[in-house]
């Protein structure tokens, strides 16, 4: 635009024919949509009655903080989806001053309401609009509950220039840095941790983080480490603003479950990359400021950033929203016109909407109060939030709560940390609450809740909101408060290790390979592939050992890291040994060895395949792992099955098989004559018609063992005896 | 017409186009917001916004006569001073654009008086147009007794009847009888269109009048500067730029420039600026200081050169912050504090709370957001601007001399109309 300041663009010379906004790179016009609708309910019991956009943040709803900051960014046409309380978001915008279709001052050229009636998820709506295919070119997608003052100018460029370069380029999403150390800003309970590739911003991977989840641990794709750089971060806020082309809509049409745009639309997405080859970019922004009001505790921190001017020009004294008349004075006091206070009240960093009343020795600090709110003498409110025609008579506290609309509170009341008190809520002098106390005149089901008089006194009105369902597991739980808090949470403090280690009883001497890849699937699928990997090694090896002499160590630390790395229990282990070795003996046995074609005898294949270099030290140490005699059970049960399972064999011959591997093993001392025995006589060697084959013709060998073992013993106590 | 435009923000640039293809309201709101929004800020942005939107609302605005044009200047000149209360030049182009309409005015009345025929004749292509307001002036004409007889047209009117000649009357002064003179109200609705053309040419006047007032300013650079002096500047404006600059080409000097702002740009600090590379290439010596070392240098300094964004009527000044403890470690040297300022910045009010002046910034400018420990805990104020008291500054220049304080009052007289000081809090019709 810089190149287009010359003198003729001027208004002063009258034959300058501009073009409105000629000077913007003319990507047709910008749009937005609006998610006025969260599908949430951290707002409760408030958001059963209003929606949350138009909740007050500092005396004005968020929805005019996210209008005027679209405005600010010069987008024309504004979407806005809403499914419940549409009526009330409609209502707001279309009476609104500013944004009002009476209005004539408008900054956009069209706000359009999109009801979605029986939409129960973001993506209902996202897969309405690509419907209505009214987003042809770049949009912006935010969410009601925004405020935020950055200038996206320079994202919606950079976004532009990579869809240049490449058509996958999806979207851009913009992102806070926060820092590491604490901030009231950040999504507390929730983590959002992004993947990012520093050197050109594109987004890997995205997870989100709680203190209640089972793993404390983020899953890092292979692939993503291979890079020479790669940022895990979970320092930055999610503002919500994403820069979306209309790929971005087909998209959720596809993924027709998809509800929620991180957890399962990004998550999802970035997933499948090799799949849908769509590419997503994170444009981290550092000066400015930018947060959602997704909870309450983001509503208390957003409240302080903007009493500490954060926001600006979002500030009450700037008067931003027509007809405020914020004035600010001493202490970072803004109020507005109308405001009668006596010499003896006591203000400080407050906001006091239009109107307002304020009886003697009444102390305000730190505190939001709307218009026309009638605050009686010798009244305490610290850290409050008190909304639009509020009374509190004199002598009452009011401590870090919210006081929404039309509620009164009489005499000498405490309203202590965390109280929310909801619309229209009566509460009768003296009335001392709990603390995290929610009083609201409407249940959960929007239904009114009756007069709980123990709880607001004899002439009150309204009753204790109870939530329905109280998941303990579920991290939103931790959002609902004022006030966050994992105290009142079973959290166990097992170690928070990004390794599972396992505690290992057969201590392999070899040190524990660190494997590149720390990666760790749900542990059904990590075992399953831990088998197929397993089996098939070793395989590899006995073959090879076969032809070669072997090299059995070698394999043997390759499957003790994949063991680690996978995290395979001692019974996966024995039972992929089991089944190589089972397989490698019926190889032999048919003549499906590469290396020497003539099929074998069962108790020659048996041998052939235990006899090999370095495999008895081997299943002695990995296969069994012990020498006591439920690991040798286990181990046998578990060639039991494999021999069982092999789809070639009959039984019978399955039984030699598994004979021949016995004996070899017990001549080779893996297993002893205690083990064998202790299996013959386990129930589980009996558990069903084809392990019973089996072992049927194990019996000579078992019989021939204890003979020898009785034998032996006479032997034993001769010896003794003489 | 170039010189100054370059110095545009990109805001201000986009909205001056703008006023072609939009109707005024939707004008006057967008900039109504660009201030409110502060993404037009500095004196002379203010300043230059307002002269275009006003001369919009003279050319397009809908009125009938002088009387409304006032009331329609004085209501949107109030939207745009609540807008941005801390720009004194945004009131007082306001003011200098009213002070206009009411001595076409009054220059029109002598010449309707003295050349009532010629003004006819020249007015008769108009006259069937005018017929209609000759009606609607004709009731003045016979007016005092029959208020409640007017037309529901001139209600608005009358209003300002009842309430100008209060003022008048009250404070006695020659320009009281300006404002609206009964008998002449048939002599303003035939020249109505002349007044509006006259009006325009006088705004006009205005804005050449911003675009020169730096170069103007710079006149007297030579006089103000020596050889050899030791010049301290605090955050360099426009205005100050160009004085130095011009300075520079006859003089050799050293200039100090107190960095009030430890903004979290300290990199920046390190290279020298563009101005201060025109200002070395021209042979002057420029020494960053900062602010908290600065009363060290102050022995050194032979002046003190304030860029201010509006100075009051009784001589104090509204500047960047830091700009009174330069002040007043002047004073405390003895060493002479000089302002320079556009005509439009001197404004006709005296402020009784000169707090009520001072602008609040972000905190951002001081410690960054991501900074947790900082955000949740301290609570940052930053001032943008801060009032220095009027016995502090010496000399102020201005594009039409130079001035000490005792000649603020006239400057006043001659640049704005008395009815006008308070326009803010008038209600108008």
């Amino acid at each position: 635009m810089s190149s287009n300041k010359g003198g003729k663009g001027i208004a002063r010379g009258k034959k300058g024919q501009s073009k409105p906004r000629a000077d913007e790179k003319q990507e047709d016009v910008l749009k937005a949509v609006i998610i006025a609708d969260t599908f949430q309910d951290r707002f409760m019991p408030f958001a059963v009655e209003k929606p949350r956009c138009l909740l007050p943040l500092a005396n004005t709803p968020l929805i005019d903080y996210t209008l005027e900051f679209l405005s600010m960014n010069y987008v024309q046409e504004v979407y806005i989806y809403a499914a419940a309380h549409a009526d009330q978001v409609k209502r707001h915008v279309e009476t609104h001053p500013r944004w009002g279709i009476a209005s004539k001052v408008c900054p956009f050229d069209k706000i359009e309401f999109i009801p979605v009636a029986d939409a129960t998820s973001m993506g209902d709506f996202l897969r309405d609009l690509d419907k209505r295919t009214r987003m042809e070119t770049d949009f912006l997608m935010v969410h009601g509950d925004l405020v935020a003052n950055i200038d996206l100018k320079k994202p919606l460029a950079t976004h532009r220039a990579r869809r240049e370069e490449n058509r996958n380029a999806m979207m851009t999403m913009v992102l806070r840095d926060a820092g590491v150390q604490n901030h009231h800003t950040k999504t507390q309970g929730i983590t959002p941790v992004f993947t990012i590739n520093p050197e050109n911003d594109r987004c890997l991977a995205y997870n989100e983080m709680s203190p209640l989840d089972e793993d404390r641990y983020i899953l890092t794709e292979t692939d993503h480490l291979m890079l020479p750089v790669v940022d895990l971060r979970a320092d930055l806020i999610d503002t919500g603003i994403d820069i979306c082309t209309p790929e971005v809509l087909a998209m959720w049409s596809e993924s027709f479950d998809y509800q929620l745009p991180r957890k399962n639309f990004l998550h999802g997405v970035l997933k499948d990359y090799e799949l849908n080859e769509k590419m997503v970019f994170t444009e981290i922004i550092e000066k400015g400021y930018a947060a959602r009001a997704t909870n309450l505790q983001l509503y208390d921190a957003m409240t302080q950033d903007v009493l500490g001017r954060w926001t600006s020009p979002f500030v009450p004294d700037f008067n931003l929203m027509p007809g405020q008349t914020y004035k600010r004075k001493l202490d970072n006091v803004s109020l507005a016109d109308g405001v009668k206070v006596t010499p003896s009240t006591h203000l400080s960093r407050s906001v006091v909407g239009s109107n307002s009343k304020f009886g003697a020795g009444t102390k305000v600090s730190n505190s939001i109060i709307g218009k026309d709110c009638t605050i009686g003498s010798n009244v305490t409110i610290k850290d409050s939030f008190i909304w639009d025609s509020v009374t509190v008579q004199n002598g009452t506290t009011v401590d870090h709560s919210i006081i929404a609309d039309g509620a009164q509170v009489g005499k000498n009341c405490v309203i202590p940390v965390a109280s929310l008190i909801s619309f229209g809520v009566q509460i009768c002098d003296g009335i001392q609450l709990a603390k995290e106390t929610f009083v609201s005149t409407v249940g959960p089901d929007g239904i009114s809740l009756p007069t709980d008089t123990s709880l607001v006194g004899p002439q009150g009105c309204g009753g204790k909101y109870v939530d329905e369902e109280e998941d303990d597991r579920d991290p939103a739980q931790l959002q609902k408060s004022l006030i966050y808090s994992t105290a009142h949470l079973n959290i166990s403090a097992e170690s928070i290790s990004t390794f599972n280690s396992h505690p290992d009883s057969d201590s392999d001497s070899e040190p524990e390979t660190p494997s590149p890849h720390h990666h760790r699937t749900p542990s059904q699928q990590a075992t399953s592939g831990f088998h197929v990997d397993a089996v098939n090694g070793i395989l590899d090896t006995l073959r090879a050992s076969n032809s070669t002499g072997g090299d059995f160590d070698a394999a043997r630390i390759e499957f003790t890291s994949l063991r680690l790395s996978s995290n395979a229990s001692d019974t996966d282990v024995q039972r992929s040994i089991a089944v190589a070795f089972a397989k490698r003996a019926a190889e032999l046995h048919l003549g499906q060895d590469p290396s020497s074609a003539t099929p074998l005898e069962p108790a020659k294949a048996a041998e052939r395949t235990v006899s090999v270099n370095g495999a008895t030290k081997f299943l002695r140490e990995a296969g069994v792992g012990g020498d006591a005699n439920e690991k040798q059970v286990a181990f046998i049960l578990a060639l039991q099955q494999a021999v069982a399972g092999l789809r070639e064999f009959g039984t019978a011959k399955a039984g030699t098989l598994l004979a021949g591997l016995l004996q070899q093993m017990y001549s080779n001392d893996v297993l002893d004559e205690d083990g064998i025995d202790a299996w013959w006589s386990n129930p589980q060697s009996q558990d069903g018609e084809s392990m019973t084959a089996v072992r049927e013709r194990v019996r000579v060998l078992v019989e021939w063992l204890q003979q020898a073992e009785e034998e032996s013993e006479e032997g034993e106590s001769e010896e003794e005896e003489e | 017409m170039a010189p100054f435009q370059a110095g545009n923000t990109p805001q201000l640039d986009i909205f001056i186009r703008g006023l072609k293809s939009h109707p005024l309201e939707a004008s006057t709101e967008t900039l109504v917001s660009l201030l409110k929004r502060r993404q037009i800020s500095g004196s002379r942005p203010c300043a230059i916004a307002a002269v275009h939107i006003l001369r919009q609302v003279v050319a397009k605005a809908p009125y009938r006569d002088v009387d409304g044009l006032i009331a329609k200047i004085q209501q949107t000149g109030q939207r745009l001073v609540h807008a941005q209360p801390h720009e004194l030049a945004v009131g007082n182009i306001v003011r200098r654009v009213l002070g206009l309409i009411r001595e076409e005015m009054q220059e029109d009345r002598t010449e309707f008086g003295g050349d009532s025929v010629s003004d006819l004749q020249t007015l008769c292509p108009e006259k069937e147009k005018e017929t209609k307001e000759h009606v609607v002036g004709l009731p003045v004409l016979s007016r005092a007794p029959t208020l409640g007889g007017w037309s529901h047209q001139s209600a608005p009117f009358s209003i300002m009847n009842l309430l100008s000649p209060d003022q008048g009357s009250g404070a006695g002064s020659p320009m009281g009888r300006s404002g609206t003179s009964t008998p002449m109200l048939h002599g303003q609705n035939l020249s109505i269109n002349n007044l509006k053309s006259e009006v325009l040419d006088g705004i006009d006047e205005i804005t050449d009048e911003l675009e020169q007032v730096d170069d103007q300013i710079a006149g007297y650079a030579d006089i103000q500067i020596h050889p050899t002096d030791y010049i301290l500047v605090h955050e360099l404006d426009s205005t100050t730029e160009r004085f130095l600059l011009r300075a520079s080409r006859e003089r050799r000097f050293t200039v100090f420039i107190a960095q009030g702002k430890s903004t979290t740009s300290k990199a920046g600090d390190a290279t020298p600026s563009l101005f201060q590379k025109k200002l070395n290439s021209a042979g002057v010596k420029t020494i960053n200081i900062s602010n908290t070392g600065l009363a060290a240098y102050m022995t050194k300094v032979d002046k003190v050169i304030l860029s201010v964004r509006g100075v009051t009527a009784d001589g104090g000044a509204v500047a960047e912050s830091g700009a009174t403890a330069i002040a007043q470690a002047a004073r405390a040297f003895g060493k002479p504090v000089v302002v320079l300022m556009g005509m439009y910045k001197l404004s006709p009010e005296s402020t009784p709370d000169p707090r009520s002046l001072v602008e609040w910034g972000e905190p951002e400018s001081f410690v960054n957001f991501s900074k947790g420990n900082m955000v949740n805990t301290v609570e940052v104020e930053v001032p943008l601007t801060e009032f220095v008291a009027p016995g502090l500054v010496d000399t102020y220049i201005s594009n039409i001399g130079v001035h000490t304080q005792d000649h603020l009052p006239s400057l006043i007289v001659d640049h704005y109309n008395e009815q006008d000081s308070d326009f803010v809090l008038t209600i108008p019709a």
